[in-house]
C-alpha cells in the first residue's frame, strides 16, 4: 500500500504546475445585453457599430445588429461582405452567422456561437475576389 | 525499499531526460510485448469534456447544463511478423452527444484509423537488470470526419478527430523488474496542413511523453497501474481570409487502470484517465475518459 501510495505522489510530482481544479477562474455573471462597440472600415470610410441584443456568453446564442453609416449617413456594406467569429488563442472560428439585413445600413445577426470561454474576434471583412479589400475587428471577452 | 529506490531512481532519471521543465507518460497501445502472435481488442470509451485551460492555465469548467459527451467503440489488431516486427490496425466507431448553448445535437460514424509498424530495436535475448526492451514505430493515421474548419454543426458535434492526415514517429520501451513493469516513450505526431474553404492550415506538430508504472502478481490475475502523459502542440498557422496565429497548447494526462488476465488468451481491462488533475495546461480541453477493453491473444 505504502509502494502504490509513493508512486501515485511521483506521478502527481512529474507534472510541475497547479491542477486546472486549482486554477479556476472567478465565475462571472454571464456578459449583459446592450453591449456596444464602435469601429471603422478605414479604405471605405464606413464606421460599424455592433449592438448586442443577447447576453455575451458560451452557454447560449448570441444576437446583434449590426449598424453601417458612411459620414453619419445610414449605408449599406457592399455585396461582397462577410462577418464572423475568430478565437485567435485556439486557432479556429466557430460556425457561420446568420446575416440578415433589415433595412439600409442594418442588419441582424444571429446563430452567433462563441463555442468557448475566452479571447474572440468578430470580424468583418469585404472581400475582392480572393483577396481582403477592408476589414475590422471587434474584440470580445466571454 | 530496494524496488522504491530503483523506481524512484528510474522515474526521476526519466522524467529529466523528457524535457526541461517536465516529463510525462504511460504506454504505446498498439505494441505486443507479450509472448502472442496476435492480439485482438474491442473496446469501449466515454470521454467527457470538463471544460477548458485558456493560456494563462486558468481554467473554465463548463456549466452543470452543458454536455459534451464522445463514445469510441473501437478495434485493434495487432500481429508479429517476425520476432522483431510487427503491426497493428485501430479502427473506431464514433458517437458524439453535445448538449450546449440551447442546441443537442447527436452524431455519429467512423474514427479515425490507424496504421502501425513498429520493430524492436532493444531485444531482451538474456537477462538484465536495468536495460529495457525498446520498440521504434512509425503510424499513420487517416481521417474520417469533418475538422474544426469544415465542421456543419455550430457546436462541432460532427468533429470527430483533427480531420487532418497524420505521420508520427516514436519509440517505446518497457522494462520489468520482478512484479513491476516500467513503461516510457516518446512519439512526435505530425499534421499535415490542409486548404479549407477561404483558410490555409499550416502543418504543424504534436508532442507526447508518456510514462507509465503497472504491478502484477503470479498469484494475482490483477495489473494496477499508473500512466501520466505530457501532450505538446506546436501554434496552428492559417492564412487567407484569416492570418491567424494560435497559442501552443500543452497539458497533462493522468491515468489508471486495472487488467483482469482471465486465462493466458483473455484480458479485461478498465482504465480511466484525466487531464483536470495536474497541470500547468494550456490552452487546453479537460476531459475524463472511462475506458472498458477486452482483449484475446493467440500465443505463440
Amino acid at each position: 500500500m505504502k509502494q502504490i501510495l509513493l508512486l501515485t505522489f511521483i506521478f502527481v510530482l512529474t507534472a510541475c504546475g497547479k491542477s486546472p481544479l486549482l486554477m479556476q477562474k472567478e465565475t462571472s455573471v454571464s456578459g449583459s445585453s446592450g453591449i456596444s462597440s464602435a469601429k471603422t472600415l478605414s479604405k471605405l470610410g464606413l464606421a460599424l457599430s455592433v449592438q448586442w441584443l443577447s447576453p455575451l456568453s458560451s452557454e447560449q446564442e448570441a444576437h446583434a445588429l449590426v449598424i453601417v453609416k458612411k459620414a453619419d449617413v445610414v449605408a449599406d456594406l457592399p455585396e461582397n461582405f462577410s462577418i464572423f467569429l475568430w478565437m485567435p488563442s485556439m486557432g479556429h472560428g466557430s460556425s457561420p452567422i446568420t446575416v440578415k439585413k433589415l433595412s439600409t445600413g442594418l442588419y441582424e445577426l444571429t446563430n452567433v456561437y462563441f463555442i468557448m470561454d475566452g479571447a474572440w474576434e468578430l470580424k468583418v471583412q469585404i472581400k475582392n475576389a480572393d483577396t481582403i479589400s477592408d476589414e475590422t475587428t471587434f474584440e470580445y471577452n466571454i | 525499499m530496494k524496488t522504491i529506490l530503483i523506481l524512484i531512481s528510474l522515474l526521476t532519471s526519466l522524467n529529466a531526460m523528457a524535457s526541461s521543465c517536465c516529463g510525462g507518460g504511460s504506454s504505446s497501445s498498439m505494441i505486443i510485448t507479450g509472448d502472442n502472435q496476435n492480439e485482438y481488442s474491442l473496446s469501449l470509451s466515454q470521454k467527457n469534456d470538463l471544460g477548458t485551460t485558456d493560456s494563462q492555465g486558468y481554467s473554465t469548467l463548463n456549466n452543470q447544463s452543458v454536455l459534451d459527451q464522445q463514445s469510441a467503440y473501437s478495434f485493434q489488431f495487432q500481429h508479429l511478423f517476425t520476432e522483431r516486427l510487427q503491426g497493428g490496425i485501430k479502427t473506431s466507431f464514433v458517437e458524439k452527444q453535445i448538449r450546449k448553448q440551447n442546441r443537442f445535437e447527436n452524431e455519429s460514424g467512423l474514427g479515425d484509423i490507424e496504421l502501425q509498424g513498429s520493430f524492436e530495436f532493444l531485444p531482451e535475448f538474456t537477462y538484465s537488470a536495468y536495460k529495457p526492451r525498446g520498440f521504434v514505430y512509425l503510424k499513420g493515421s487517416i481521417p474520417n470526419s469533418h475538422s474544426l474548419y469544415n465542421s456543419n454543426s455550430a457546436i462541432f458535434s460532427d468533429v470527430r478527430g483533427s480531420g487532418l492526415y497524420t505521420l508520427s514517429v516514436g519509440s517505446f520501451f518497457i522494462k520489468h523488474l520482478s512484479n513491476w513493469s516500467l513503461k516510457a516513450g516518446t512519439e512526435a505526431q505530425h499534421f499535415f496542413g490542409k486548404k479549407f474553404s477561404g483558410v490555409n492550415l499550416d502543418s504543424y506538430q504534436k508532442y507526447y511523453f508518456p510514462l507509465g508504472v503497472a504491478y502484477s502478481n503470479q498469484n494475482w490475475p490483477i495489473t494496477l497501474g499508473l500512466n501520466s502523459t505530457f501532450n505538446y502542440q506546436t501554434a496552428k498557422k492559417l492564412t487567407g481570409l484569416v492570418n491567424s496565429k494560435s497559442n501552443v497548447e500543452y497539458f497533462w494526462e493522468l491515468g489508471t487502470f486495472v487488467n483482469w488476465t482471465i486465462n493466458r488468451e483473455e484480458t479485461l481491462g478498465l482504465s480511466i484517465s484525466d487531464s483536470s488533475l495536474v497541470g500547468k495546461n494550456i490552452n487546453s480541453s479537460l476531459y475524463r475518459t472511462i475506458g472498458l477493453s477486452y482483449t484475446i491473444a493467440d500465443p505463440i
